[in-house]
């Protein structure tokens, strides 16, 4: 699932209707900017891009982007069969 | 003037204030920096029961209204109207905004010369810069970011002005609900809560100067409850990591922004005022 985060989005437990695994990945595609916050499991988390975070239960990810329309947060998550 | 004072002269009312303090190195604008961008000034110590009285009190008094238009992206015309490349947008719009601005204050002062006009400008622009923000990021109609409260001097917080050790103290707190956030924004502290008042008594030199610290105005927040989860607030390269009682400040420009992910409100007190030393 590829999402991009524009200015103004605010969203909570963005992947919760993923399917369950036994292992995912958050695999960022660009890099953090002033205005950018993400949670992963309640924790505030920084990255550039190709950081990849990997679980094996599935987070809690919450996102915004308060910065400006010039840096989207671009990221993905993977289910890993 | 140098060659980049010319640049914000020209280009000023269309200026984003975060691109102004960038370029004018008004903060270290480092996305490397490991540096902790807010610093706990002190600590104010009271027993939980003190904080809990003093929200449950703080809830019941009306928030303020405040004059939001600006959050307004117009629609008329060109919907996309600050373009984010050279942050230059409708003329007609901006101008027409700083007419009204002058047209309330000629009505206050009643008489009013060229040279003061072109100084009210100059001030007013500052201000406008941070709208301009605002306008860049879209922020929709009605957005108030959080609820903003004074309170009379027999709410039990009011005992918190006789902790803090500043002269001209303001406070006004701060309810951020939740899944409601503040945008990346960069504080003038000395034209922080009462702006217009404040503008007409601050006399910047310069258009740099317009940008720059005015030394002895501070801005400091003190956390009613500690953060619960979800509750997020980023000063510069840092995430906020305070307790209930903790007063943190920063460094004039440190750009902030905060949101609430929790199910539960999030109360603080918004302090600004002079430095005595």
């Amino acid at each position: 699932m590829k999402l991009t985060i524009s200015v103004g989005d605010v969203a909570s437990d963005i992947v919760a209707g993923v399917k369950e695994s036994e292992q995912y990945k958050l695999i960022f595609h660009s890099d953090w900017y002033w205005g950018h916050s993400v949670l992963v499991n309640n924790e505030s988390v920084k990255w550039n891009a190709n950081t990849v975070f990997n679980f094996s239960v599935k987070p809690q990810i919450n996102v915004a982007n308060l910065g400006d329309r010039g840096h989207d947060i671009e990221m993905e998550f993977l289910r890993i069969d | 003037m140098g060659g980049f004072s010319k640049m914000i002269d020209k280009k000023i009312k269309h200026l984003s204030r975060f691109e102004v303090h960038k370029k004018l190195k008004k903060w270290h604008f480092d996305l490397d920096s490991t540096k902790q961008d807010y610093h706990i000034v002190q600590h104010i110590d009271r027993p939980a029961e003190f904080w809990q009285s003093g929200i449950d009190e703080l809830i019941k008094v009306d928030p303020l209204k405040i004059d939001n238009e600006w959050f307004v992206k117009p629609e008329k015309g060109n919907p996309d109207w600050i373009n984010r490349e050279d942050y230059t947008g409708n003329d007609k719009d901006m101008d027409a905004e700083y007419e009204l601005y002058l047209a309330k204050f000629k009505s206050s002062t009643k008489r009013i010369s060229p040279e003061d006009a072109d100084h009210l400008l100059v001030k007013y622009q500052a201000v406008q810069s941070l709208h301009n923000d605002v306008r860049l990021a879209g922020a929709p109609k009605g957005d108030n970011w959080f609820d903003r409260r004074s309170i009379s001097h027999d709410n039990i917080l009011s005992e918190l002005l006789h902790e803090i050790d500043l002269n001209d103290i303001d406070i006004r707190f701060a309810t951020q609900n939740p899944m409601d956030m503040t945008y990346r924004h960069i504080d003038h502290e000395h034209s922080q809560v009462a702006p217009k008042t404040r503008l007409t008594e601050d006399n910047p030199q310069s258009l740099e100067e317009v940008f720059s610290s005015r030394g002895k105005w501070v801005k400091y927040i003190i956390l009613l409850h500690d953060l619960l989860p979800g509750q997020v607030l980023y000063w510069g390269n840092s995430v906020v990591k305070a307790k209930q009682g903790d007063m943190f400040g920063w460094d004039y420009g440190v750009p902030h922004w905060t949101v609430n992910f929790s199910n539960y409100p999030r109360h603080v007190a918004l302090i600004t005022g002079k430095t005595r030393s």
